[in-house]
């Protein structure tokens, strides 16, 4: 008996329907044409198939177009949206404004991508259908048979072989309660959005999409608060408006950078890809870095923290292998997922979102639904015939599927793993620490620890040495730790260009991780001493802009390591209780960061900072 | 006076310039339910900015937020700030409002109407005495449209132009500055967008010798419409009350408040 599967109230819900209502089949529909879901009903249609491709918006390209984020942040090149690509350039040429090329970012002018993407649609033989959301899934058993969607008031019951989510937040597997993945556990779950508005600066086009706050995307109450907030921020709420950066539009889309991600037959983790380890069949290649917004790093992943934190390695770009698994569920058949809810955890989910690559998503889920069609299952000729397409189109590289150790940046050998003592050490030694101390902790303990303790000695192996021992979990790094916090050393390793932590900060990480009793009373003193870091030279980065930046992380991360500490140490939590209490409750320590973005839009993180430390202690009662 | 869940006095269709009037008025006695993620696109999104009526002929908050910005001149207004001035205005009052929300459908039930719509948070339902519907269409509905156009921002340099154009479908107007000018293209009411965007492509593609060197900053993305009617009830307390009537910003917005300030008295 079909069903159809809707949200209601924020929950999913299920009723029978008539087959009397059920229109005309299609071999796959697509829900949401955005970046992703735009290259995937072109592609699908190009592998011959009839295609409905459904959007609630009136155009195709989704934040790549009409959304605002129109320039390229890294992805790599090749397939379909490279001869989208080339063709908007053309047309540009014929009397379009050009976008402002910043960082060495391009990218190509919205409206004539919009129109680019529309026409390649219907010449394909695609069935657009704007303004048109989705609103159930027809789900046969256990499997997804068609969609509910509503146009022009009229409800549609269309059937297809195999349905395309590709509606960024997985909204259709939502609504059939499959389980998701969310955000981090700690509160805010998802990373910052943003509201981005179009300038026009000397005859080009240009993009601006600083952060501004969180939001739930699940939630529309939450949503539209903050768009309303958003919108009164300066940057938008402007008192005098200049010609010479006039804004031309706003985004009509709401710029989440995360939502839920499905449970997929694989899932692509941060802890295998950082090993190396492929699985299953690799449908394409992301490749960034992991761009996290947001500057509360210490409330994300462990392995996050090391990458990020102790070895500054922020701005290191992966080369991501994604597997067709993970665009497929266990639970149900017939539906796939394109776009950046697709199976990872959060970690790699900040990597996996970039333009370039939710293109080659859509593209290659668009290739495996029409194998999936033809060959009417899912199994290994299914993902050879999509592999074999893919390659062809440039999807996929051929270097790529052969490439040993390809997650990191092939074009950059000091970014591999170092497996030489010597070198290692050497490494400890230079501005780009940041290395050596990873692959030092990749390398089996035998070998590592015994070096590591002699280098501890040396004055210029000394403090790096403890934050790989430190990563070992080695009580051993605990006293030069403990030394390379109290002395506030702002070293910043060079590995990475932005978004980097100084040594101090990786040190009370580390010491909350040994669970170190020892430190107790500075890392209190932290929490109590709002002037704490005030006579702290600040160079100004992205990162941390100021000292109230620069104040965030010190608390943050001495607030997480007193909660490690506590947690280790039974004996230690009512102290620790008691302090964080004081602390959190005293209204003249103010605890802000600012959004990233270079506006000194200031937010207040003691809420947070409290839920956080709350919940955690709420499991030592137990 | 109890509060009822899931219901709220009015229910306003259309985040637009008049919904904001009303809405202004009413305050948290009204929820704006809206597509987009915009307020005021009839007007923002078309680059709609000329003024009809006199500045300060029925001076209202909305006049006063655009004047503290500089936003009025020679009976146009910048666009920009007609956005900030009315999200502004959603903050203060702590207005109630929907965004990517679109209404599935309305039915009576004795005396009420309820209201059953789509979002992010899936399907819900609100109970409601009130309905105003700001936008061009009833729920989708295109019979009141008497015209539809595409607008496009283009920008150039005013003594490289003509401004006659040779047929009877494009006009051309003043921008806010002097090198911005508003193509307006007048396209079939059934036309759908991939419809009316090839049009213009392949308009501007054939004219391009004649706009050369101006060059195209943007293309609306929300039509703008000529009406042939400009209110209508469609049930009792459901009215349809469309922001964009042609008669400029300032005139929606004021006959918003009027509109509010009657509901105020029977809420």
């Amino acid at each position: 008996m079909l069903k159809i599967y809707q949200k209601k109230d924020s929950k999913s819900v299920a009723a029978q329907v008539q087959e009397t209502a059920l229109e005309q089949k299609y071999d796959v529909i697509v829900a949401g044409l955005g970046s992703a879901g735009s290259m995937a009903a072109i592609q699908a249609a190009k592998c011959g198939m009839k295609v409905l491709g459904l959007e609630f918006e009136n155009f195709m390209g989704g934040q790549s177009t009409g959304g605002g984020v129109f320039i390229y942040y890294l992805g790599s090149s090749g397939g379909l949206f490279e001869n989208v690509d080339e063709r908007v350039k053309e047309l540009e040429q014929e009397g379009f404004i050009t976008v402002k090329e910043e960082c060495a970012a391009t990218g190509r002018n919205p409206d004539v991508k919009k129109y680019v993407l529309e026409q390649m649609a219907l010449q394909e033989g695609v069935h657009i259908v704007y303004e048109a959301p989705v609103i159930g899934v027809l789900v046969d058993g256990k499997r997804a048979v068609g969609v509910q969607w509503i146009s022009n008031g009229k409800v549609h019951y269309t059937l297809a072989d195999v349905v395309i989510d590709a509606t960024a937040e997985g909204y259709l597997f939502e609504m059939m309660d499959c389980k998701m993945c969310l955000g981090r556990d700690a509160r805010p779950r998802y990373q910052p959005f943003s509201n981005v508005i179009m300038t026009m600066q000397n005859d080009s086009i240009h993009c601006n999409y600083n952060d501004c706050g969180y939001m739930d995307p699940y939630d529309m109450e939450n949503i539209s608060k903050e768009v309303v907030k958003s919108n009164n921020y300066p940057l938008y709420n402007r008192r005098k408006y200049a010609k010479e950066e006039r804004i031309i539009t706003f985004s009509r889309l709401i710029g989440c950078r995360e939502g839920k991600r499905i449970y997929g037959k694989k899932q692509i983790r941060l802890k295998e890809l950082l090993s190396g380890t492929r699985e299953g069949h690799v449908l394409f290649y992301g490749y960034a870095n992991i761009d996290v917004h947001g500057k509360d790093m210490a409330f994300e992943s462990e392995l996050f923290q090391y990458w990020t934190v102790v070895c500054g390695l922020w701005g290191i770009r992966l080369r991501i292998p994604v597997p067709a698994e993970t665009c497929v569920m266990e639970e149900y058949e017939g539906i796939l997922a394109a776009g950046r809810h697709i199976a990872s955890d959060h970690d790699v989910a900040s990597a996996l979102r970039m333009n370039r690559d939710m293109y080659k998503c859509g593209e290659a889920v668009g290739t495996l639904a029409a194998c999936m069609v033809n060959h009417g299952h899912m199994g290994d000729s299914v993902f050879q015939e999509a592999e074999k397409i893919l390659i062809e189109s440039g999807c996929v590289k051929t270097e790529e599927v052969e490439m040993h150790a390809a997650f990191f940046d092939e074009n950059d050998e000091e970014q591999f793993l170092i497996s030489d003592l010597e070198k290692i050490q050497e490494s400890l030694a230079g501005e780009k620490a940041g290395w050596g101390i990873w692959s030092a902790f990749q390398m089996d303990e035998e070998q590592i620890i015994p070096a590591l303790l002699q280098w501890i000695e040396e004055e210029q192996y000394c403090a790096n040495s403890a934050l790989a021992l430190g990563m070992k979990g080695r009580k051993e790094a605990a006293p030069v730790l403990r030394r390379i916090a109290a002395g506030r050393d702002m070293t910043f390793f060079s590995n990475s260009t932005m978004y980097n932590q100084p040594r101090c900060i990786a040190a009370i990480y580390l010491l909350g991780k040994l669970g170190d009793t020892g430190s107790i009373s500075y890392l209190e003193n932290i929490l109590h001493t709002p002037d704490f870091c005030k006579d702290i030279e600040i160079t100004g980065n992205e990162f941390i802009e100021d000292h109230d930046d620069l104040y965030f992380q010190f608390y943050s991360y001495a607030m997480v390591a007193l909660l490690w500490i506590g947690q280790m140490n039974e004996g230690r939590r009512t102290e620790i209780r008691k302090s964080i209490k004081e602390s959190l409750e005293k209204t003249d320590i103010r605890v802000c960061i600012n959004l990233k973005g270079g506006n000194l839009l200031k937010l207040d993180m003691k809420a947070y900072l409290r839920k956080n430390a709350e919940t955690y202690m709420a499991k030592w009662e137990i | 006076m109890e509060q009822r869940e899931n219901y709220v006095p009015v229910v306003i269709l259309g985040a637009t310039v008049k919904a904001l009037g009303i809405a202004s008025v009413l305050c948290t006695k009204a929820l704006i339910l809206e597509k987009s993620c915009l307020i005021g696109s009839e007007f923002v999104d078309t680059f709609d900015m000329q003024l009809k009526k006199q500045p300060g002929a029925e001076k209202t908050e909305l006049e006063d937020k655009l004047r503290d910005r500089e936003a009025i001149a020679e009976n146009k207004v910048l666009l920009p700030a007609v956005s900030a001035s009315l999200f502004e205005l959603a903050k203060e009052k702590n207005l109630k409002l929907c965004f990517k929300t679109v209404v599935l459908s309305i039915e009576k039930r004795g005396e009420e109407y309820l209201v059953t719509y789509y979002n992010a948070s899936g399907i819900s339902q609100i109970w409601t005495s009130c309905i105003y519907d700001t936008a061009e269409t009833i729920l989708g509905d295109e019979r009141k449209i008497e015209k539809k156009y595409l607008n496009i921002m283009l920008s150039g340099k005013a003594d490289d132009k003509d401004r006659n154009m040779d047929s009877q479908y494009v006009s051309l107007s003043e921008g806010f500055y002097e090198d911005e000018w508003i193509l307006k293209m007048e396209v079939q009411i059934d036309e759908t967008w991939q419809e009316s965007r090839k049009r213009f492509f392949e308009y501007w593609e054939q004219k391009k010798e004649m706009f050369c060197p101006w060059k195209v900053a943007y293309i609306a993305s929300t039509f703008e419409f000529l009406l042939t009617e400009t209110q209508e009830m469609i049930g009792k307390h459901w009215e349809w009350v469309p922001s964009n009537t042609g008669q400029g910003v300032l005139r929606a917005f004021y006959e918003g408040v009027q509109i509010g300030g009657k509901q105020r008295l029977l809420c």
